[in-house]
């Protein structure tokens, strides 16, 4: 039978992957400990300590789909108490960093048993349908949390004529429709690979 | 399943051992003590001519078919 790839190329990308994937995981552990650190210390600091002077801002903007817009920061003046905007950027941060490290130690452990030459196993299966549900969650609950955070930032800055949109992300949704189909490649593949591990 | 092998059988007329058989046709213990036990799902034709080759004797010697209801003795 012949074979598509490159056996020792495919070997060293997955092995790369897998070492990439461990340090980004632990990364991602440890950046999750300061946020829940942070959002902890905001809770518990008194409201008084988080008033932040508005003419205090200089130089604020604004990307949008790589065009960058200068504010005019003379539009903010006076004094706003930024305690629940912390809190909710900390608890946004972490739902944000928290999908992407669930997708990635799932990834990172398909990734492990590809490695071992056991790519058809149930439990890769199951990850990859969790990846993809993972995904489609996310095209939801995403944009509902940073719109949320968009919107209190809004009310904050008294921004009357600046909206902050919910829409799903339709490459989350297609990227997970796209995984639950690879899962269920999957779940042929190691039906195919039982039939060929119990023929002699 | 209603095939069954007959490979203790016909190893035993041989007076041959498992493992001399494994030796000679170049398959692993486990898989052959698999077959022995009817544990496999499905059998190579390449396998099944190197058993017979080595143990001198017809498909039909090591495989069996019997039904639910009238079990072969």
């Amino acid at each position: 039978m012949s074979r598509s790839f490159n056996q020792n190329r495919f070997k060293s990308l997955i092995q790369g992957t897998h070492l990439f994937l461990s340090w980004f995981t632990l990364g991602l552990y440890i950046l999750i400990g300061l946020l829940g650190i942070a959002l902890i210390v905001f809770l518990v600091l008194p409201k008084g300590l988080l008033d932040f002077d508005l003419s205090n801002l200089e130089n604020i903007n604004i990307q949008f789909s790589n065009v960058i817009y200068e504010i005019d920061e003379s539009i903010f003046s006076g004094v706003v108490n930024v305690k629940w905007l912390l809190v909710i950027g900390s608890l946004v941060g972490l739902v944000n960093i928290g999908f992407l490290q669930y997708i990635l130690t799932l990834l990172r452990n398909v990734v492990r048993d590809v490695e071992a030459k056991q790519p058809f196993s149930e439990a890769n299966i199951r990850r990859l349908k969790w990846i993809g549900i993972a995904y489609l969650v996310a095209a939801v609950v995403l944009p509902f949390a940073n719109s949320m955070f968009l919107l209190h930032l809004i009310n904050l800055l008294d921004l009357f004529e600046a909206n902050a949109n919910f829409m799903i992300r339709f490459q989350s949704v297609f990227m997970g429709l796209i995984i639950l189909i690879l899962a269920y490649v999957f779940d042929y593949g190691a039906y195919l690979q039982e039939d060929h591990d119990m023929t002699v | 399943m209603p095939i069954i092998t007959r490979l203790d059988r016909v190893l035993a007329d041989r007076k041959m051992q498992l493992q001399e058989l494994a030796d000679a046709v170049g398959i692993s213990i486990a898989n052959l003590s698999n077959l022995k036990t009817g544990k496999v799902r499905a059998i190579r034709f390449s396998t099944l001519e190197k058993i017979c080759e080595v143990l001198e004797c017809q498909p039909g010697d090591l495989l069996e078919y019997e039904t639910e209801e009238n079990p072969v003795g």
